[in-house]
């Protein structure tokens, strides 16, 4: 447990290739088309990756409990996966991010105004990542597998990412930059109500206006906890909404970004 | 025993030190300890620390050591985690010390935390080299950390004039939370240009907070 995920080859998890849309089945690895069998394959192995996961987690799965888990034979995993474990849990990480913002985009698109659009995005993203099984075993048990992807230095990329994703939403209102910034803003908040949720900070507060020192667990173990839509939007409606530029529609029909008072 | 914070070279090696006169007990032993500590896992990282080495360069002894920590080195490192999270706040506080007003409290904080975070060498050392090993001691740090910064800014934020409806326990969070983040990971921001985190402070932390004018 806490070998660097690096050194099995993961180091490239949630790099650039992860917010492109995942590519026809088979062609990732390859590049030659795959035969109807091939594309079949590929989604149930990675389905039966993600089972696995959320059972052992990411450092006890094999292709054995994969194959296993997929119904299919080591040969079949390998041929639609060549490189192996490293190559099928990187494709699960790219297929997870995708469905993740597949779900999201539903909520997205019904949302009528800015400030739903925005609470959504709060709200609905910390439900999806607390309903995955995968994703809640890792951070329970193996959170040192999670952690170097969203911390420090490659917490810049997730913004990125997170500014990428959600541009088309939020770029006819706000233009491209200040989209860029909201949603890097919004998803600052997610992540920071993800790692400590509301209460707990009642708790720490308390705590260090007693002059105690921190109540350290023994166990490492992360629990994100849900938002709440009421909360959501509280803070977007009170703390976000004020500090956004709004294009107004005369910037909107000639599409120049919003003038800065 | 002062030591520049994120030095790499702390004072004294991770071996044996000079002899000492002092007894193997007392509130002086702990300090000894993570010191020691601090000096091996700045020398050869958190997984080739040995308690051994620890031990000798506190001056005592390994049962000493495990009577102190009886949690072994989890307990220690997550120790040394929490004394250097501690120093780090306690020189951000001063730090923004003689601020005038919020605006300038945050964006003088931010502008200092960034820069030492930046720079402190045994932290970028060990994200880089073992970020699976440090990172969930930070993570078990951030309620607590969290909780203090929030209490600073309750301090502070009881002289502002708050917008309608607004608590100050509530705006307090907020912005301790996002300040925290923004130390973290300056994202698309420049946080090292005071202009840019005295823009982000403005449009960001503050916004929501400031009593709007009437129209």
């Amino acid at each position: 447990m806490g070998t660097a995920l690096a050194d099995r080859g993961l180091g490239h998890l949630l790099t650039a290739d992860v917010h492109q849309p995942v590519p026809g089945p088979g062609a990732a690895s390859t590049g030659v088309p795959p035969s109807p069998q091939a594309s079949g394959s590929r989604a149930r192995v990675i389905d039966g990756a993600r089972r696995c996961v959320g059972r052992f987690g990411v450092s006890k799965t094999t292709v054995d409990d994969i194959a296993r888990e997929a119904g299919l034979s080591r040969a079949t995993v390998y041929r639609a996966f060549p490189g192996g474990r490293d190559e099928v849990l990187s494709a699960l990480v790219r297929f997870e991010v995708d469905e993740f913002f597949v779900r999201l985009g539903e909520h997205l698109d019904r949302a009528e105004n800015l400030e739903d659009l925005l609470t959504a995005v709060l709200s609905v993203s910390g439900e999806l990542l607390a309903a995955n099984p995968a994703l809640r075993f890792v951070l329970e048990y193996e959170p040192e597998a999670v952690l170097p992807f969203v911390s420090f230095h490659a917490f810049d990329r997730v913004l990125a990412v997170a500014g990428d994703r959600l541009l088309p939403y939020l770029r006819a209102e706000l233009g491209e930059t200040e989209a860029r910034r909201v949603a890097e803003w919004v998803v600052r908040l997610l992540f920071s109500y993800l790692a400590c949720p509301a209460g707990v900070v009642e708790d720490g507060a308390r705590r260090a206006a007693s002059g105690a020192p921190p109540l350290v667990p023994a166990k490492i173990a992360l629990h994100p906890a849900p938002i709440g839509e009421e909360r959501a939007r509280r803070l977007v409606r009170q703390f976000v909404l004020p500090g956004i530029r709004v294009r107004s529609a005369a910037e909107r029909s000639s599409c120049t970004e919003p003038t800065t008072d | 025993m002062t030591r520049p914070e994120g030095d790499l070279a702390g004072p004294g090696p991770c071996g044996p030190p000079e002899p000492r006169a002092e007894p193997e007990a007392g509130p002086d032993v702990r300090t000894r300890l993570l010191e020691a500590a601090y000096r091996c896992i700045a020398e050869r990282g958190i997984g080739a620390t040995s308690l051994e080495e620890v031990a000798r360069g506190a001056g005592v002894s390994r049962a000493t050591l495990y009577r102190y920590f009886p949690g072994g080195r989890d307990e220690l490192v997550a120790a040394v985690v929490t004394n250097e999270t501690l120093r780090f706040f306690q020189r951000l506080a001063e730090a923004v010390e003689g601020a005038r007003d919020v605006e300038s409290l945050l964006v003088d904080g931010i502008h200092f935390a960034h820069l030492a975070i930046e720079g402190h060498a045994l932290l970028q050392r060990l994200l880089g080299t073992e970020p699976e090993r440090l990172l969930p001691h930070l993570s078990l740090e951030a309620a607590w950390v969290l909780g203090l910064i929030t209490a600073f800014f309750e301090d502070r934020l009881s002289g502002y004039e708050l917008a309608e409806g607004v608590a100050v326990p509530e705006a307090a969070e907020y912005v301790a939370r996002l300040t925290l983040s923004f130390i973290e990971a300056p994202g698309g921001w420049d946080l090292a240009d005071r202009e840019q985190v005295r823009e982000l402070v403005r449009s960001e932390l503050l916004a929501g907070l400031q009593r709007r004018p009437q129209r």
